[in-house]
Order: structure tokens, then sequence, then C-alpha cells
């Protein structure tokens, strides 16, 4: 009989000490794992943002000047990242470290918002420098129709007719898309400047959408007016 | 003058008058080249036809300028493509 009460003495014992040391234990474990998750987040985000700034490079129609404003912009996102990450890895309890890493998300935006922004930029800047390279070839084209005369010249100038509508398009949707997407700013956990920013985005990539479209018609006229024009124009003999 | 120095004299003018001579008769009896030469300058009208000339494009508006511009706009189409994927799968996340 006392050898039963002293067994279950000691097992309420046991459970009784072993019990703060495991929500201890919980507590270290699950401190360790948001840091951790915190870290991997930003190191993801840092990476994205500097795979935009390299994008942004390559651009060749948007201004020197706002170029350098948007890599501002995100240069500034990376170093506010850099300082939270070194608060996240500072922090020494659990309530903290939840409250930092949702900063992550809700303070910086950066899928929900710089991230679109930029590509929508640079999607914009490819439409401009096609257009200028379709154009460029127009000229070309032009060019060999100054020796035509009559019907075939016509009909070509025609089609030179459409393409200018559809590259025209193209180009000012893409300005309209830099446009709307240039000013916009994180919201700060703003639900209304949240909602009308990714209104603005979705419509700028609807009018990227539009513009490629466009380009896309017009590949298809100079597409015919190169091969008619290869037809049209013989070698010349004197 | 001795009579030796006038007989070297002699015959000085002796070899001349034969060298010049043989010259003279060998020009004479050989045909000369421009006996072979067939004069057409009479015959202006039966010239060959001219080889015809062929006027090569600019070479910046040639066939072969326009197909590489036209795969140039292409490669930036495809990269376009590629943006416009970007801009959709920014805004999925």
């Amino acid at each position: 009989m006392n050898k039963k009460y002293i067994t279950l003495a000691a097992l309420i014992l046991a459970i009784m000490v072993a019990f703060p040391a495991s929500a201890q234990n919980n507590t270290t474990a699950s401190l360790s794992t948001i840091i951790s998750k915190a870290i991997q987040e930003i190191d993801q985000r840092v990476e994205n943002l500097n795979s935009l700034i390299s994008r942004l490079s390559e651009a060749k129609k948007i201004s020197q000047a706002e170029k350098d404003s948007l890599k501002s912009l995100i240069q500034e996102q990376i170093t506010s990242l850099s300082d939270l990450k070194d608060k996240i890895e500072a922090d020494t309890n659990v309530t903290d470290a939840k409250s930092d890493y949702q900063l992550i998300t809700k303070s910086y935006r950066i899928y929900a918002l710089i991230y679109p922004q930029i590509r929508i930029i640079a999607a914009a800047d490819r439409i401009l420098m096609t257009a200028s390279s379709m154009n460029q070839l127009v000229e070309k084209i032009k060019s060999r129709m100054s020796s035509m005369t009559g019907a075939n010249a016509t009909a070509l100038q025609s089609t030179i007719n459409n393409y200018a509508i559809k590259v025209g398009e193209a180009s000012a949707q893409a300005q309209a898309s830099i446009a709307q997407v240039r000013t916009l700013k994180p919201d700060q956990g703003d639900q209304a400047i949240f909602a009308s920013n990714l209104a603005a985005l979705k419509n700028a990539r609807d009018k990227i959408k539009t513009a490629a479209s466009a380009l896309s018609d017009a590949r298809k006229d100079l597409g015919n007016l190169v091969k008619n024009i290869k037809q049209l124009t013989p070698d010349v003999t004197q | 003058m001795s009579i030796i120095l006038r007989l070297i004299i002699l015959i000085v003018i002796i070899a001349v008058i034969i060298f010049f001579g043989i010259q003279w008769w060998y020009s004479a009896t050989r045909p000369t080249q421009n006996n072979d030469v067939v004069d057409n300058t009479q015959d202006k009208n039966d010239q060959p036809p001219e080889p015809t000339k062929r006027v090569d494009l600019p070479k910046a508006t040639s066939n072969t300028a326009l197909d590489n511009d036209l795969a140039t706009i292409d490669i930036h189409l495809q990269g376009l493509t590629d943006d416009s994927v970007n801009v959709d799968q920014s805004l999925v996340q």
C-alpha cells in the first residue's frame, strides 16, 4: 500500500517538475522557428528586389531619372528589410518576434505592390522599345517603297497605316500603365489604399495585355509588308 | 695621215653603213604588228551588248537587313511575353 502511494507521489512530482521545463522548451522552440521563418521571408524578398534592380537596369525607354527613382525606392525597401531582419534576430520573446514577423507583409508590401509595380513598368518599357524597333523597320520599308509607284505602293501604304494605328495604341497603353503605377506607395496596413493600389495594378496589367496584343497584330502587318516588298521590288537594271 | 689610219676609218665607215643597211632591210621586209589589228572603229553598231549592270539595294534596306530587323523584333516580343507572364504571376501572389 505504502509503495503504491510513494510511486504515485513520485509520478506527480515528476510531472510537476517536468511540465514547466517542457513549456519553456516549447517557447524557445517557437521563438527560434519564428525568427528562422522571418529571416527566410526577408532574404527571399531582398533577392527578388535585387532582381528587379537588375531588370530596371536593362530598361531602355524610361528615363534615367525615373530609373534612378525606382531603384532608390527598391533600395529603400531592401535597407528597411535588412534593419527589420536585425531587429527580429535580436528578439528575445515570442510576442515581439510575432509582431515583427507581421511587419514583413503589412508594412513593406514587397509582393503586393513593389514587385508587380516594377514588373509592369519593365513590361511597358519593353513595349516602347519594341514599338521603336518596329518603327525603324517601317522607315526602311518606306525607303524601298520610294522607288515604287501605282497600285502596289498604294496597297502597301494602306497596310502601313493600319500598322501605325496598332503601334500607336500599344505605345499609348504602355505610357498609361507606367503613369498609373509609378506613384503607388505601400499602404502601411490601410485597407482602402491597399484596395486602390490593387485596382491600379490590375488596370495597368490590362493595359499591358492590350498593348502586347496590338504589337502582335502590328508584327503580322510588318511580316506582310516585308514579304510583299521583297516580291514587288525586283533588282533594278540600268 | 698614214695609210693604215685611212684604212681603219674606211673600214669603220663601211661597217656602220652595213649595220644600218641591215637594220633598214629587216624592218622593211618583216610584217608589222599593226597589220594584224582588226580595225572595228567603223562598226560601232555591231558591238557586243554591255553586260547588265545590277544595282544593289542600299544595305540598310536589303532583304537581309529587313529579315534581321524582323528577327530582332521577334526577340523583343518574346521578351514581352515573358514580362507579361511575370506581371500576371506578381499579381497572383
